[in-house]
């Protein structure tokens, strides 16, 4: 089938008490890998339940390749292109590889009399069975589960669990590819491998695709966009690239910036400028004067540098380094800030380190280019919720 | 929640319906309508082969309450729960615990206790028959070499009922002890340990504190379904007494039978399963009841 | 008492209560093989002979037509397994998976159902079987029982824990709802499916009260019914060895087969009495069910 567009208008679904989605809109293109990025609980497996048709909304509409998707009463969940790959991945426990695979094919190309077991004597239902063997068999060569197929999922290992149910919905070819954490029972070099693969499948075989996962580097390696999740809506969608350099605000530039993110209460006092803890500090991002907000940088968006005991250096924020941890090439200083009172991350090349011994008074400088100002909103409601916010 | 239903949930609440479907017909057309049936026709003098009858009221209630068979059958009834109820739950929680204590020959006897539970009662009455026997039978063999008098077990008026209740018993007992030796394997052996560091070394204060507690919803369990069962007993009393002699073994089961297919009194054989019934729905109560309060406890 | 001793007096009151379980069984055994005076004499072992026992089963086989009850009965109780089976399955699965309106009406009434024992609606059943010309039939055997409750609990808790995930894959790649329940959940509940058509069969197997109500023909005779009615007549008068060599035919394959799958048979009637931990709503439902009664 040729690969769908989506078109998600407002839709909002809500579960007892808890609102599940909010009046939440997206446009997938056709051929495209999308990640829905999000912490747990935001809404994301919901959402993709709603676009295969398992749940429907309370209001609003999702359009699949342009045509209204409110239709499943007329058309059973089947006969829609749409292949899900779940987290548990859901293969059928007394069904062997080789007929979990088929499962999608037999039950869709196949009636009730064709699928009983003597009607393969029957030529055209032989057709029929060689037609869908074959597919079978070269869904099993792409994923190379060719010689579990025999097997059934309790003899089968996490890994080749995971690619039967690739394979169960690829086999048929779907218009519409949805995956929720399909990686997220996997060891992690198993889970760097198939993430690979499954990023060359899709440019290969060009199915709209639909990935959930809360793993931002996960979502950043294989999208061709990343939809960022909070709270039952959208915050943002862009590419990779355009994620990581611009987020749009707070939560979003913190959860692509995992495992740390420094935030520092700042007023803008000038275009281009910003006053940290008694200190100004140029920042590109920084607009209109008298603004509050948070002042957002990643580690390596810093450097250290070295200050006398008792002074400080203009255009920089003192401190005393508290601890230093190894990241492999890098290590990550620990800088306690003299005002405000709070702890920075700060990357340093690992040969520095002798110099950055705990206790050691040190400057941090702010790239001016890299940082971001995220301005307070009247009702910040930071999904991470940590404590900056609102001591700004 | 007051959306209104999306398709997808109408095709499963018609797949729901559909899928339930044989099951109600079933259910509506084979137990809930015949038994409602029943109960219009205690009300009724229909005959066999009638087309019509005519409605009497609770005469036909009259009539069983009258009769002596009736009342007689009640009383051997109760003669024979009262018998069957402690005589088969006693032992088999006894042995049940004694089993669960073997480490060597569990299986052999759990097969034995099995045997009862699957053997044919039909068969098995039989061959009891003959054990009983007045003359040859084995357990007369064995009271006469002990020095007692022969009996007549099951042609005595006297002593017939009590032959059917230890029939009945040795039946109850086998299904008993099976219940309870798979109550006792549920019981976390952690608890015994815990159990013996608090001090409660003996058998009996074990079985006070853990076993009893632990087996209490299984107990309840066995009370009723044996308390069913016995009141429920017909196969040995048709087979071997025919209800004889003189009327002494004849139970409700039987009376009722004999009323409904053997002499076709509708009216009065439909009384008693009305009576029947709510005995049966009477103990369902109790332990719907006591197996809630068991649970919140 | 020593622990030696103390073992030592529970294996004797084991092995007593375990001799009067089984003697019935036993001494059938030994009279069916033993000569008529064997018998006869009070002895408590009876001396078995080759002869005799060939005597006494060719006795019964040719008197009663042995072979034809058992094929009744097999053919009964498969049919009545398969019934229930197949009425018990999607409306287990309904209960357990499927959100449908009355779903607590349905409910109710399986439970109500379920504690209504045969003996009650038995009149009325065989006034309609006498009309629709049923009686003396398999159909007017096997109908009453194709309603389990205790199946359709049975299922439900099996059900239950099946993963809701594979249910939604399922619909996705084209199931429905009755192949679902036909290709996925009765498969995966085999376990209680065997254990449910081994408790089934014995219960039915062993009834005598229905086959006497609506059977009289001796070709419909299902094993029970033929041997009492090959005790009642003439034929066995006296003849106390061919008498318990019948018993022994109809009883031995059950007692046999199901004596090597207790564990099953002891699951299927005891999963009302101690349901597995996994699913404590519908075990507690079915707790409170008077369950084993074969409907």
């Amino acid at each position: 089938m040729p690969p769908s567009s989506i078109e998600i208008d407002a839709i909002s679904k809500r579960f007892g008490r808890h609102q599940a989605l909010n009046a939440m809109s997206l446009a997938v293109r056709a051929g495209e890998f999308m990640s829905i990025l999000g912490p747990s609980g935001c809404g994301k497996s919901t959402l993709l339940r709603l676009i295969a048709g398992l749940d429907d909304p309370d209001s609003g509409e999702i359009r699949v390749a342009g045509q209204p998707g409110k239709r499943p009463g007329k058309r059973r969940l089947g006969d829609r292109g749409v292949a899900f790959v779940f987290q548990t991945y859901a293969l059928y426990p007394n069904l062997s590889g080789y007929d979990n695979i088929a499962a999608p094919l037999v039950m869709r190309e196949l009636n009730g009399f064709e699928r009983l077991p003597g009607a393969r004597l029957l030529p055209a239902v032989a057709r029929k069975r060689r037609s869908i063997d074959s597919r079978v068999r070269a869904i099993a060569e792409l994923l190379q589960v060719a010689p579990w197929l025999t097997r059934k999922p309790g003899q089968l290992s996490g890994g080749q669990r995971q690619r039967i149910a690739l394979g169960r919905a690829l086999v048929r070819e779907p218009s519409l590819f949805l995956l929720d954490e399909p990686f997220a029972n996997l060891d992690a070099a198993l889970r760097h491998q198939t993430r690979a693969e499954l990023t060359a499948l899709q440019k290969r075989l060009g199915t709209t695709t639909l990935f959930v996962t809360h793993d931002q580097s996960e979502a950043m390696a294989m999208s061709d966009r990343v939809a960022v999740m909070f709270e039952g809506a959208i915050r943002q969608v862009a590419t990779p690239d355009e994620l990581y350099r611009n987020p749009v605000d707070l939560d979003v530039a913190r959860f692509l910036s995992q495992p740390h993110l420094n935030c520092l209460p700042a007023k803008v006092i000038l275009d281009g400028h910003v006053l940290i803890g008694g200190e100004h500090v140029a920042l590109a991002d920084a607009r209109q004067p008298g603004t509050e907000g948070i002042v957002g940088f990643r580690p390596e968006h810093a450097t250290l540098r070295p200050r006398p005991a008792s002074a400080t250096v203009p255009g920089t924020l003192p401190g005393v380094v508290e601890r230093i941890e190894h990241a492999g090439a890098d290590v990550f200083v620990f800088v306690r800030l003299l005002a405000p009172d709070t702890t920075c991350t700060i990357r340093a090349a690992s040969h520095e380190m002798s110099r950055w011994a705990p206790g050691t008074p040190c400057a941090v400088a702010l790239d001016a280019a890299s940082g971001w100002f995220f301005p307070r909103r009247p009702m910040q409601t930071a999904a991470l919720g940590r404590t900056e916010v609102a001591a700004a | 929640m007051t959306t209104p239903a999306s398709p997808r949930l109408k095709a499963q609440r018609r797949a729901g319906l559909l899928l339930t479907a044989p099951a109600i017909v079933a259910l509506v057309l084979l137990v809930l309508l015949p038994s409602s049936a029943v109960i219009i026709l205690s009300l009724t003098d229909y005959q066999l082969g009638n087309t019509q009858a005519a409605f009497v009221g609770f005469a036909n209630y009259r009539t069983i309450a009258a009769d002596p068979d009736f009342r007689h059958s009640v009383r051997n009834t109760l003669v024979f729960v009262g018998l069957v109820v402690p005589g088969s739950i006693i032992p088999g929680l006894l042995f049940a615990l004694l089993i669960e204590g073997r480490t060597r020959f569990k299986s052999v006897y759990r097969t034995a206790f099995f045997l009862p539970v699957t053997a044919t009662l039909v068969a098995m009455s039989t061959a009891w028959e003959v054990l009983l026997h007045p003359t040859f039978g084995l357990v007369n063999t064995l009271l006469f070499a002990a020095g007692a008098d022969k009996l007549r077990f099951l042609s005595n008026p006297g002593i017939a009922l009590y032959a059917i209740a230890g029939i009945g018993i040795w039946k109850q007992i086998g299904f008993n002890v099976v219940l309870f030796l798979a109550g006792l394997s549920t019981i976390p052996r952690e608890l015994y340990e815990a159990a013996s560091l608090d001090g409660a070394e003996g058998g009996w204060r074990r079985y006070l504190l853990v076993t009893g507690p632990a087996l209490a919803p299984v107990m309840l369990f066995v009370t009723i379904i044996t308390t069913i069962r016995a009141f429920s007993e017909f196969d040995t009393v048709a087979v071997l007494t025919d209800g004889g002699p003189v009327h002494s073994t004849s139970v409700v089961l039987f009376v009722l039978y004999e009323e409904a297919f053997r002499y076709l009194k509708i009216g009065t054989g439909s009384a008693i399963a009305v009576m029947f019934l709510m005995f049966i729905a009477l103990l369902s109560l109790v332990q719907t009841r006591l197996a809630g309060r068991a649970r919140h406890v | 008492m020593s622990e030696r001793l103390r073992s030592i007096a529970a294996n004797a009151v084991l092995a007593g209560a375990s001799l009067i379980m089984v003697l019935p069984f036993l001494w059938m055994a030994m009279a069916s093989m033993a000569p008529q005076g064997e018998i006869f004499s009070g002895a408590i072992f009876l001396k078995p002979s080759l002869q005799a026992a060939w005597g006494n089963y060719a006795f019964a086989f040719s008197r009663a037509p042995l072979l034809r009850y058992m094929a009744n009965g097999v053919i009964v109780c498969v049919a009545i397994i398969v019934c229930q089976v197949a009425i018990a399955a999607p409306a287990g699965y309904a209960l357990a998976k499927l959100p449908f309106r009355g779903r607590p009406v349905v409910f109710a009434a399986i439970v109500l159902g379920l504690m209504i024992p045969i003996q009650v609606p038995a009149i009325p059943l065989y006034i309609g079987l006498a009309y629709a010309g049923l009686l003396d039939t398999y159909t007017g055997l096997v109908l009453p029982f194709i309603i389990s409750g205790f199946a359709i609990f049975l299922f439900r808790q099996f059900f239950t824990s099946f993963p809701d995930d594979v249910i939604d894959a399922a619909r996705l790649d084209g199931f429905s709802e009755l192949s679902i329940v036909r290709r996925l959940m009765l498969p995966a509940a085999w376990p209680a499916v065997a254990a449910f058509a081994v408790f089934s069969f014995v219960a039915n197997w062993n009834d005598l009260y229905w086959p006497l109500v609506v059977i009289t023909r001796p070709e419909m005779m299902t094993p029970p019914l033929g041997l009492a009615a090959f005790r009642a007549s003439g034929d066995s008068a006296g003849n106390v060895g061919a008498l318990m060599a019948g018993g022994i035919v109809i009883t031995l394959p059950l007692v046999i087969v199901f004596s090597t799958i207790q564990k099953q048979f002891i699951r299927g009637m005891a999963a009302p009495a101690a349901p597995a931990p996994a699913a404590p709503a519908p075990a507690s439902q079915a707790s409170a069910s008077p369950a084993p009664s074969s409907r």
